[in-house]
């Protein structure tokens, strides 16, 4: 019999939906992930002669196939290309957890939260072929407009927004949720989605030297912690999660990933653009996720990086995990999903708190590709280009970490725990 | 088991149509006067509805005052504005920022992140786009300014994001995670495409040549709101430590309900009733106590009925001793900055007795029979409680319970 | 192709970096002198830099593409107002020279 006080303390992982550019749905791509592939290739979805980096993540093209077999022509003339995302991967999680979605009370306390970071989306042209103001009155625009389509999919009628903290938002995303399955004892669809794939915010991240230009070797231009890392790699994915609150799942016996048991949002104030450094506010992050989840920082057996393979976060982040774990620090494997399937901004966050969650269940950590040649800043275990077996992991945790300085861990425990 | 902590409303800050500073705001709603007007800020030739609220000349003034060129090209205007207003409502609550801990300071910021602004020519170098546009960019900065180093983001949800940020913000508090949240929202939808975009689905009043008297909640002529800038944000306090301070209280959030409609109308007089139960039921409190209601009011044919409706229901017969008006017709419709105004406003109103009045409502609808406020309401009134209702057009409803800190 | 400033022009570029940050950050230039952090004193941040080298490299017909500057920023940054006006002059006189000297 579970612990009574881990009841609002813990919500159950009993979901995940996932379209990401290594496949179409969560099995394609945990099968991809372990075998460390890549997904990142020179982008066809734009003239991309414009811009001086020609490569991303695109979701494969048998995306669009399983898109036709489950909309209907309208549908996929009505919603845009990152709500149709949302909706495909809500509708997996939703099936994966085998939610009873058929009880009136159930669809009434539903809240659907998203993570949606993308700054601009009044590109409706792109993302949907019916004009201005034939459809809602927001069309693309507002960032709610995904989450907002997924609840009325099902006709969920909890709580229903979106929270944006650019790169970061998925995860502050699952934030949220924790906090309403928890205190509000009530389920909670949390979609983290974004298609970025456009000139402008290719230009816009170029500008800013953010983005790798690696455009010959596209499989190897996402490289973290590598002393040849030149940037991040641009990418478009949905991922859904349900959270249930852990006794709800409890009783109704269904099968539980992990549970996610805490987490920590903050704010550096540091500078609207770079990390604070050090990784002293990363550090922090991490250390009251910890606290909050009663976890302990001996316990932690993996760590699923935000490594954006950008030169300033990846040693942030590497001294803000040494900050935060001591010496511990080198003893933890730590992995960058962003490796394999680049940085897909809002979906990221979602992405690897459903790796981290799969890592627990099936004891075997993805690892982090491109890593051949470790930056000496960056000198900790990387799971380096080839998965791992882990067994007896029972905590983990996901960091995220946004522009303008909003921080996220998630804090992550095996089924164990209540056992 | 530790106690739920109670959530103190201690600071405001707002920039609207009718003003830049809370006192210029509150004096002009006192006084029934009305923000809109006609638009000059671009070419309305072929749009519907040629009125709207737009932010006095002043505040260009102030936004050049406070940015200087380089700060200027980094931001877009919602960035500004929601800057400026979090600076007056942290002033406004006395905290100081050498005493208190800011690593429990939070931000939640209601933006429809659609912050690109069509009229802001400053637009500047390619360099700063991403920054400047991202739909963090506003909340981010607040706490760059400040120096908050809790959680902080941006929210959305539909045309209410300011209602979804505070009663976010409220739960950040109440769940142990901040005790200090300057919470709210921010648009700057006044432009062209919105325009179009509204009228298309026939939302705005076209009332074109009587802007000041043009919308008009629950009145038998009325024909939708007018669309405004403007940003509105509360300081949100653990009341704990704001006792602890002595700090001016304005009121207590002792309550919400918030619920999603999913109906083919978009919304129904039964979502909002059942938002109304919910926001009770959550305060404690019987709906007789309820002195003044902050009404949506949106103006429009459908959503005006609806609310009147959910209101009788609620309230059986105790809607014939509460007030009931709408800021509206004064300020418009602000999007984000909507729901947060309203809870402004229910802060003044329970703070100094007084209340705004219902204007334009020459012809009152017989469907939508109320106790609206009317005459001489600079008179004191002695409000306990009052609700502030925030109903969006597809179906996401907020009420808001507050109560007098006596 | 290698280029050499003259102490005129070295005059003449520093007075013309004091000017653009003085109207960039809306503050007298006699604020800034050489040992003026741009940052820490006077509020502006990093993409201040990339902005300033943009402006500068057209003005000055510097022959290095704004990324390699920032990468070289990046192993080789600069706080005071001296540093700054230092690199710009080494920028316009090793041109692309300076990615061989990277490269090594």
């Amino acid at each position: 019999m579970a612990n009574q006080n881990l009841y609002n303390k813990a919500a159950a992982i009993t979901g995940i939906g996932m379209i990401t550019p290594l496949g179409v749905n969560t099995h394609e791509c945990w099968a991809n992930f372990l075998e460390g592939k890549s997904g990142i290739r020179r982008v066809d979805r734009f003239d991309t002669s414009s811009c001086v980096t020609q490569i991303g993540g695109q979701v494969p093209d048998h995306y669009f196939d399983a898109e036709l077999s489950f909309f209907s022509k309208n549908e996929i003339e009505r919603f845009s290309l990152p709500s149709r995302m949302a909706i495909m991967s809500g509708h997996q999680a939703i099936q994966d957890a085998g939610y009873p979605i058929d009880e009136t009370d159930l669809l009434r306390k539903m809240a659907v939260i998203s993570g949606c970071g993308g700054s601009i989306y009044n590109d409706s042209v792109l993302f949907s072929k019916r004009q201005i103001s034939s459809t809602s009155f927001w069309d693309s625009s507002p960032l709610d407009i995904h989450a907002r389509n997924l609840a009325a999919w099902f006709g969920f009628q909890g709580p229903t927004f979106n929270v944006a903290t650019a790169c970061s938002s998925g995860a502050f995303a699952l934030g949220a949720g924790y906090d309403y399955a928890c205190q509000n004892q009530c389920p909670c669809l949390v979609v983290g989605v974004d298609c970025t794939l456009l000139a402008q915010t290719f230009q816009g991240f170029n500008n800013l030297m953010a983005l790798s230009t690696n455009n010959d070797n596209p499989a190897t231009a996402s490289r973290p912690f590598d002393k040849s890392r030149d940037g991040f790699v641009m990418s478009e994915a949905a991922c859904s999660i349900l959270l249930e609150p852990l006794e709800f799942a409890i009783n109704r016996k269904c099968r539980i990933y992990a549970l996610l048991s805490g987490y920590a949002t903050t704010s550096e104030a540091y500078n609207i653009i770079a990390p604070e450094p050090t990784g002293i506010e990363m550090s922090r992050t991490m250390h009251l996720a910890l606290r909050n989840a009663g976890v302990s920082p001996e316990d932690v057996g993996y760590i699923n990086a935000h490594g954006t393979s950008t030169h300033h976060n990846d040693v942030a982040e590497t001294n803000g995990i040494k900050h935060a774990f001591g010496d511990n620090a080198y003893r933890i494997p730590v992995s960058s999903t962003k490796s394999m399937i680049g940085h897909s901004i809002g979906a990221a966050g979602a992405i690897e708190a459903a790796v981290t969650a799969l890592s627990l269940y099936h004891q075997i950590l993805a690892p982090t590709i491109n890593l051949d040649h470790p930056d000496p800043k960056c000198d900790l275990d990387y799971i380096q280009n080839s998965s791992r077996k882990m067994e007896g992991l029972t905590a983990s945790i996901s960091n995220s970490f946004g522009f303008g300085g909003h921080n996220c861990t998630l804090v992550f425990e095996s089924v164990s725990a209540i056992q | 088991m530790k106690k739920t902590p109670r959530i103190a409303i201690t600071g405001i800050g707002m920039i609207s149509p009718l003003g830049v500073t809370v006192s210029a705001n509150w004096g002009n709603l006192l006084n029934g006067i009305s923000g809109i007007d006609t638009i000059q800020t671009f070419d309305t030739t072929d749009c519907l509805t040629r009125i709207g609220g737009q932010l006095p000349a002043t505040f260009y003034e102030i936004e050049k005052k406070y940015f200087n060129r380089h700060s200027f090209k980094q931001t877009v205007r919602t960035t500004r504005i929601a800057s400026l207003i979090s600076k007056e409502a942290f002033h406004d609550s006395g905290l100081n920022l050498k005493t208190m801990d800011l690593k429990r300071c939070g931000v939640v910021l209601g933006t429809s992140g659609a912050v690109l602004d069509e009229n802001d020519s400053s637009a500047g170098a390619a360099t700063y786009r991403i920054i400047r546009e991202m739909a963090n960019a506003p909340p981010a900065r607040i706490s760059l300014d400040l120096g908050f180093q809790g959680p902080c983001y941006t929210l959305t949800a539909s045309n209410e994001s300011g209602a979804c940020a505070i009663t976010n913000a409220a739960d950040m508090i109440r769940w142990g995670n901040a005790d200090v949240v300057i919470a709210g929202g921010v648009d700057a939808l006044l432009t062209r495409n919105f325009i179009h975009r509204f009228n298309y689905h026939n939302l705005l009043t076209v009332h074109n040549s009587h802007p000041r008297s043009a919308v008009k909640p629950f009145d038998k002529n009325r024909d939708g709101f007018a669309l405004s800038d403007g940003g509105c944000v509360v300081v949100l306090e653990n009341a704990e430590y704001a006792h602890k301070r002595h700090a001016r209280i304005y009121a207590y959030l002792t309550g919400y309900g918030v619920t999603t409609e999913q109906c083919a109308a978009g919304q129904s007089h039964v979502g909002m009733s059942n938002t109304m139960k919910m926001a009770l039921e959550k305060a404690d409190i019987s709906p007789e106590r309820i002195d003044y209601i902050c009404a949506s009011g949106a103006a429009t044919v459908d959503s005006d009925l609806n609310e009147a409706k959910a209101i009788h229901h609620v309230f059986g017969s105790h809607v014939e001793q509460m007030m009931v008006s709408s800021f509206k017709p004064m300020v418009g419709h602000t999007m984000s900055a909507n729901g947060a105004i309203g809870i402004a406003v229910c802060a003044l109103a329970l703070k100094t007795g007084n209340v705004p009045p219902a204007v334009n409502l020459t012809n009152p609808d017989p469907e939508c029979e109320l106790n609206f406020v009317t005459g001489d309401t600079l008179q004191s009134y002695p409000l306990s409680a009052v609700m502030n209702n925030a109903f969006g057009f597809d179906g996401s409803h907020w009420s808001m319970i507050l109560q007098s800190p006596q | 192709m290698k280029r050499y400033l003259s102490e005129q022009e070295k005059i003449q570029i520093y007075e013309d970096i004091r000017a653009y940050l003085a109207e960039e950050l809306e503050i007298d230039p006699e604020k800034i002198t050489d040992e003026t952090n741009i940052i820490e004193d006077l509020g502006a941040d990093s993409i201040l830099f990339l902005e300033m080298f943009e402006e500068f490299k057209g003005r000055l017909g510097i022959e290095l593409e704004i990324r390699t500057i920032g990468q070289y920023m990046l192993n080789n940054p600069v706080y005071t107002f001296k540093e700054i006006t230092q690199s710009i002059y080494m920028f316009v006189e090793k041109g692309e020279d300076l990615i061989q000297e990277m490269e090594q």
